[in-house]
């Protein structure tokens, strides 16, 4: 009886240098157990701010293309047909004009 | 010798369970898995400002003058229109250059953008001829704390509006530049708009108009 009691409390004790002994034996390896472990409160208070971004040189930047022309000068399509009426009375007159001239001749 | 009774046991197996498991824990609390986050970020974003040059203070530009193309004008000061895009003089004002004061002046550090119709009305304008700009050309900006800079031609670009070089213009500089801006290339009759626009990069070269 007493050699059982013994043997039991060899094997607890066994069993509680087994737990001590397992973290620190894998600290090194960094289990993943620890992972779960969240930094204490200090350090999450001591982050730094972050940093703003830095303010752009032309702090508006335009959309699009600049629109800086008005286009050049256009001949309106009145201009277009008073002056192409002109060339054809011009030419149609000039036409007359010499088949007067060769009947005249004749 | 002494025996241990069953109560004395317990309090034997009891005692070392709860000995291993505050050991335990404290053994994991030691282990720190990884830094802090804020350590890992520190030091990240502050290297992305480029290098800069000393420039001149803020004053506002009052006239520029370009002898290459013979073009001079006073310079108003130009904001933003209602759809986002930079204002410009009015047509009607052709040979008006303007200025787009949410950037820098000419001389601070960083790109001051110029403005100027190339044509109105079916006249010419201010910058008509600024596409005959040639690298080494000069272009002079007086400002209203009475400086006169000398800026100096890099580079002339024309490019179609569709795919105007935003970033190039107004992006972020290390020294005092200017841009000239202008509409270049050929007229689309249906949209009433030239299809590029001419651009000139120059930089600071000094003070004084020689």
């Amino acid at each position: 009886m007493n050699l059982a009691r013994t043997l039991g409390t060899g094997v607890a004790l066994a069993a509680a240098a087994l737990v001590i002994a397992t973290p620190m034996a894998s600290a090194d390896s960094q289990p993943s157990s620890t992972v779960t472990v969240s930094p204490a409160p200090s350090t999450v208070t001591s982050k730094p701010a972050p940093t703003a971004p830095p303010k752009p040189q032309v702090v508006e930047r335009p959309k699009g293309a600049p629109e800086t022309g008005g286009g050049p000068a256009e001949t309106s399509d009145l201009a277009v047909w008073v002056i192409g009426a002109a060339g054809a009375a011009t030419v149609g007159a000039g036409g007359l004009l010499a088949l007067r001239r060769r009947r005249v001749t004749n | 010798m002494p025996t241990f009774g069953r109560l004395g046991g317990r309090r034997v197996v009891a005692a070392a369970l709860l000995v291993a498991l505050v050991a335990g824990c404290e053994a994991t609390a030691s282990v720190d898995p990884t830094p802090p986050t804020g350590t890992v970020r520190t030091g990240t974003g502050s290297t992305t400002a480029p290098p800069t040059t000393t420039g001149l203070g803020r004053s506002t530009p009052a006239r520029i003058e370009i002898p290459r193309i013979g073009a001079t004008s006073t310079l108003t000061s130009l904001g933003l229109n209602q759809d986002q895009t930079v204002e410009v003089p009015p047509i009607e004002q052709r040979m008006q250059a303007g200025w787009y004061s949410n950037g820098p002046t000419p001389g601070e550090v960083g790109p001051a953008v110029v403005l100027g119709h190339v044509d109105g009305q079916g006249k010419p304008g201010i910058f008509f001829r600024l596409r005959e700009l040639r690298p080494g050309d000069k272009i002079l900006i007086t400002r209203d704390d009475g400086r006169t800079l000398t800026f100096v031609v890099e580079r002339v670009q024309q490019v179609a509006k569709a795919e105007f070089p935003s970033d190039e213009v107004y992006g972020d500089t290390s020294r005092p530049e200017l841009r000239l801006i202008t509409c270049g290339g050929s007229f689309d009759h249906s949209a009433k708009s030239y299809r590029d626009n001419t651009i000139i990069y120059a930089v600071l070269a000094g003070e004084g108009g020689s």
